[in-house]
């Protein structure tokens, strides 16, 4: 195969061609992607004595902690839907949406050395990097699977089938923002500092373990919090098997579509330049 | 015999410092939009120097070419664009083939990973497969002499035993294009002798572009010499002759 490199090289791609590229690099490298998750799973108990342990205790530590300050009251509790459940559904939801976002953002540069000395496609690192995530979030559903047995909590089968869907703009979604930010990270350091801070107060700026008031300014504000949506969305959606508002779900959804798009024309076209400036 | 590198009026220039990163990202995402069909200008400003100026060459398939020079000379930019990890501001370079070759020992592992893992892992990178890495994996072993410590994590290796093991490596991941970058010193004295005598293998059916300070490396390896002084190709022939061009070189 011939490639021709030149200061316009990928200039000239359109949207479409762009996403094609997008995933003939991801099944080009899939072998790579496949052993790198897996191994990093794998990697991840095997670092201490306890590694299994850690693998399983770690990912539900601050859903555990919040679940215990709301069995003590702590917080405003869900009128509609059983508290533990509330907090376990929002945390999972929560911690895989940023989660997803700082793995993301950091691929790049922890991948620096291999970036440097081959030419290794970002999105492959992107997809890559998703192995300590899958870990977590296998982990987390499965406690909420046990409090959903445990505590006799009625979710239909349509609802698990449905709340999945409901899921997939979710994960495009930071995806996305990841993309985006991990090449504001190779520019401006300080990104990751603010993105950090961000998420600590956007946990209880949206609904993830007590219901955000809706009236005052915050709660009209809170309506274009995307990430209230996307949790109250999901959440509701498992639960009832429908949504107060579809329409804001869609609107979100149709936002995260027009972000990746963004994600993809970012990374693909700067990739040359940000490898560059690593 | 077919060019199998073309590398036709390549310059590239660096920027010395930016003001604020902002102004780089606004000046790197702009560019990027831009489809100039002219060639943008290479004229520098007090903040920028060139690296390279209007490099021509191409590399024939089977060819063995040295690139000489001085530090800051520009190879390494060179061999960065060869293989499509960084874009020449000015002219293109055609590739027909995997590029593939040591541009760093150790470099790419996972650390927390056992040197076997680590095989998989780079020769899943080459696009080999499950099967094709087990046909290699023992030999690549045996070859490092790392044997008792293979199933151990990379990050207990000594560094010797890490430039042992990727040297092997990249020697039987059989690239169509093999680049090497100053990497003939890898591990103890036994190693280098077979590692030599593997890597001469390799070199003799592969097209190879050597970056090296080590003369003798050179001229037994070489069948072509390209020198490069500040940007530009100063000369571009013969071995002997280059050789004792460069040893002038200030």
């Amino acid at each position: 195969m011939k490639r021709v490199y030149s200061s316009n090289y990928r200039c000239e791609l359109n949207i479409f061609q762009l996403i094609s590229l997008f995933f003939t690099e991801i099944f080009s490298y899939r072998k790579y992607i496949k052993s790198t998750i897996l191994n990093d799973i794998k990697a991840k108990y095997k670092q201490d004595n306890l590694g299994l342990l850690w693998s399983i205790i770690l990912p539900i530590v601050p859903m555990s902690l919040y679940i215990l300050l709301a069995t003590i009251k702590a917080f405003k509790e869900s009128e509609n839907i059983p508290h533990i459940f509330y907090i376990a559904v929002g945390m999972t939801v929560w911690l895989l949406i940023s989660e997803f976002i700082v793995s993301t953002m950091k691929s790049i540069k922890k991948n620096k050395t291999i970036l440097l000395k081959s030419n290794f496609p970002f999105s492959v690192i992107y997809i890559s990097s998703i192995g300590e995530l899958l870990l977590n979030t296998f982990v987390r559903i499965m406690v909420v699977g046990i409090i959903v047995i445990y505590f006799h909590i009625d979710l239909k089968l349509v609802n698990i089938i449905l709340g999945l869907l409901f899921l997939m703009p979710v994960l495009l979604f930071a995806f996305s923002v990841g993309i985006i930010l991990s090449i504001f990270d190779i520019y401006i350091p300080d990104t990751k500092r603010l993105v950090d801070m961000f998420l600590r107060y956007g946990l209880f700026l949206s609904s993830v373990i007590f219901p955000f008031p809706k009236d005052g300014v915050l709660g009209e504000l809170n309506q274009f919090n995307i990430f209230n949506t996307f949790i109250e969305g999901v959440r509701n959606i498992l639960y009832f098997g429908s949504l107060e508002s579809y329409s804001n779900y869609v609107i979100c959804s149709g936002i995260t579509f027009v972000l990746f798009l963004i994600a993809l024309f970012l990374s693909l076209k700067l990739e040359f330049k940000v490898r560059g400036n690593l | 015999m077919s060019s199998v590198i073309k590398v036709k009026s390549v310059s590239k220039k660096y920027a010395k410092n930016y003001k604020s990163a902002l102004s780089l990202l606004k000046h790197d995402f702009f560019k990027s939009f831009k489809c100039v069909k002219e060639e943008p200008s290479l004229s520098c400003n007090k903040s920028e120097f060139k690296v390279l100026d209007n490099v021509n060459f191409e590399v024939k398939n089977g060819d063995k070419l040295a690139i000489l020079g001085n530090n800051g000379a520009g190879k390494s930019t060179l061999l960065k664009m060869i293989f499509g990890i960084i874009l020449p501001d000015r002219g293109t370079i055609e590739i027909e083939g995997i590029v593939g070759g040591i541009l760093e020992l150790g470099g790419g592992f996972k650390q927390q990973l056992s040197g076997r893992e680590n095989i998989y892992l780079i020769g899943s990178l080459y696009n080999k497969s499950k099967q094709e890495i087990d046909e290699i994996v023992d030999e690549v072993i045996e070859f490092t002499g790392l044997e008792e410590f293979i199933d151990s994590p990379v990050s207990f290796y000594s560094s010797g035993m890490k430039s042992k093991l990727s040297f092997a490596l990249y020697l039987y991941m059989k690239p169509d294009i093999l680049i090497l970058d100053e990497v003939f010193a890898a591990g103890d004295k036994n190693f280098r002798t077979k590692a030599k005598e593997k890597l001469m293998e390799l070199i003799e059916s592969t097209t190879t572009i050597l970056v090296s300070h080590n003369l003798g490396i050179v001229k037994e390896i070489a069948n072509r010499v390209l020198i490069l002084q500040k940007g530009k190709i100063i000369f571009d022939g013969d071995v002997a002759e280059g050789l004792e061009i460069y040893k002038g070189l200030k």
